[in-house]
């Protein structure tokens, strides 16, 4: 087990290395000078010309690409983001504000789709072809289709304007941090944001414990005599949950993407409004490296889900 | 004859799929309603008159006008064009790029299959709305970009379906007897081995159409997709994001929002059955 998490932790490396690198070769097609994204705006107003190529020489910006590339990565690595072109704070600050609440709506999005999806297509598979089974199987097929901000707008309509039951959008009461003031204002977003996958994650659990329940292993623990729900979960459910894993590596970044849609409508402060913001005021150093700071934690994130499977697999560490 | 006979038999299982029969169906009513869109509707979807905003619904508007006095249904109708119109380029566009970069990748295998099959990896790990939303900021707003932006990050999962058949396909003995008879690597790859991949490709592209009008419609709905002046659905429903409009004006959003649910829902049922046709394994 040990070797494998230090394999993957390996591969997760050039990963990381080429994701900052398109975004760096990005950063270098964008219009203006460099240097107004590198420092401080503060310090720049004040700085004549000879200075400014005397910091640019100090910098690396009139080295090669490639030496340039390396000094900017070790800035990163160091939380030094660089400064946004429109309002001239660091990013790394403004991400410090954005990141936690878009990590949470993902993580509860992730573990209540994972709940319901994983618990619906166990449900349909043992109960095949029955009444309930096609119901979940067509709300399914409308969860992949309609789309989440038609989903968004209507659960606003519904239950906060409708019912007042739920707020229509935003984080938390003025003056209440504390998370059991916040939970109401995420219920909306996070149920929003988890349709698609939980839709997804039960066509395919019910698919797989289907394949599984057709094995000869299930058989024999029939034979064995081992009571039907200790085959269907102990044998059949932890067998099935594999592949749905591993589809669940490829849907995680599909997830991410979901926030930036979810948080729009709800006005949620995360790092999806954030891009947008930034995006419409044409500030593309803001965009870009906090696309960088996303894909790294959902890079990670897959890394996690996949020693998680291989937990579940012991096949996987052997391959 | 055999090929015949084959057609016909997977036409006869599609026809009996019932769901998959009606997603067809109700998949080419709304196309015909959105090209046909001038017998529906005496309307330009661009007109604006203030005098006659938002109105509810009458048997002249007969879904109501919107804040600047434009017919709903007119620019349900003409901006289902647009977004069909993108669901299917893109589609077609990053399917074929898939399919060619896969048989290669898949034929030649070696370093060139590692490299291939690591870009698109990175494809895959890439939230994509952010690779568009970047995309989209680099090189503007407009219908022609954000086809060509859908191209260019979409074509990662056609192209590890096609390499996976191709490479199984290739230990066949009809690809031994080929190079036997002294048939070129792209004939073969091209002519002998792809059309072996080209149902599970289908498949995969009539699902893609289905997400791209999804991804078009997220964008434009956030206001970074086709320029706002271009109707299309998700800039239809781009306007219901004031409280006071999702509450007073419902038909704004409701109708544009089951026009995409509908028409993604009917792709979804067809595809569905085309995959029960081609691929009975899955």
């Amino acid at each position: 087990m040990l070797k494998y998490l230090a394999k993957r932790i390996l591969q997760l490396i050039p990963k990381l290395l080429v994701i900052s690198l398109i975004i760096f070769l990005g950063l270098q097609l964008l219009p203006g000078d460099p240097i107004t994204r590198t420092i401080s705006p503060e310090i720049y107003k004040y700085m004549t010309e000879a200075q400014m190529e005397q910091l640019r020489e100090a910098l690396g910006l009139n080295k090669p690409l490639i030496v340039q590339y390396f000094t900017w990565l070790k800035g990163i690595l160091r939380g030094d983001l660089g400064y946004s072109q429109s309002s001239g704070s660091d990013i790394a600050s403004m991400l410090k504000g954005r990141l936690p609440s878009t990590i949470e709506l993902a993580f509860f999005g992730l573990i209540v789709a994972n709940i319901l999806g994983l618990l619906f297509g166990y449900i349909a598979a043992l109960n095949k072809n029955s009444f309930i089974d096609y119901l979940f199987t067509t709300l399914s097929v409308i969860g992949i289709s309609v789309p989440e901000f038609f989903f968004g707008i209507a659960f606003i309509m519904f239950f906060a304007l409708k019912l007042k039951w739920l707020p229509t959008g935003g984080r938390m009461a003025a003056g209440h941090p504390e998370f059991s003031s916040r939970i109401k204002y995420m219920v909306l977003p996070v149920f929003c944001l988890g349709i698609s996958l939980i839709a997804t994650l039960m066509r395919f659990t019910r698919s797989s414990m289907l394949d599984v329940l057709n094995k000869d292993y299930i058989k024999t623990a029939r034979s064995k005599g081992l009571n039907e729900t200790e085959i269907n979960v102990k044998h059949g459910f932890r067998n099935a949950l594999i592949p749905v894993m591993t589809l669940l590596v490829f849907r995680l970044p599909i997830l991410v993407s979901g926030t930036v849609v979810i948080e729009s409508i709800f006005n949620y402060p995360g790092m999806g409004s954030m891009v947008l913001d930034a995006l419409s005021a044409g500030d593309m150093p803001v965009v870009m490296i906090t696309t960088l700071v996303i894909s790294a934690v959902t890079l990670v994130a897959s890394t996690l889900v996949d020693v998680l499977t291989a937990m579940l697999d012991p096949r996987i560490r052997l391959e | 004859m055999k090929t015949n006979s084959l057609a016909k038999l997977r036409f006869e299982k599609f026809m009996y799929n019932r769901l998959a029969v009606a997603g067809f169906i109700m998949m080419m009513l709304i196309i015909l309603a959105c090209v046909l869109a001038p017998l529906f509707t005496p309307y330009d979807p661009s007109y604006i008159d203030v005098t006659i905003k938002e109105l509810p619904p009458s048997s002249e508007h007969l879904l109501g006008t919107d804040r600047l006095g434009r017919d709903i249904l007119a620019r349900l109708l003409y901006g289902g064009r647009v977004s069909i119109w993108i669901g299917l380029s893109s589609a077609v566009g990053a399917c074929l790029i898939g399919v060619v970069l896969g048989c290669i990748s898949g034929y030649f295998g070696g370093k060139l299959d590692q490299v291939l099959l690591y870009i698109s990896e990175i494809f895959m790990t890439f939230p994509r709305y952010l690779l568009v939303l970047i995309c989209v900021g680099l090189v503007g707003q407009s219908m022609s970009n954000i086809i060509f932006i859908f191209i260019a990050t979409g074509w990662s999962g056609t192209m590890r379906i096609v390499r996976g058949k191709i490479m199984s396909l290739k230990q066949e003995s009809f690809v031994e007897s080929c190079l036997a008879n002294g048939v070129s690597g792209w004939s073969i790859m091209f002519r002998h081995l792809l059309p072996n991949t080209l149902g599970p490709v289908i498949v995969d592209m009539t699902l893609s159409v289905a997400g791209c009008i999804l991804a078009e419609a997220g964008l434009s709905f956030l206001g970074m997709g086709v320029a706002a002046d271009v109707p299309t659905w998700g800039n239809i429903i781009n306007a219901a994001k004031r409280l006071d409009i999702i509450q007073n004006m419902p038909l704004l959003w409701i109708s544009p929002g089951l026009a995409i649910s509908l028409f993604v829902l009917s792709i979804n049922f067809f595809g569905d059955g085309l995959r029960d046709v081609f691929d009975p394994a899955q």
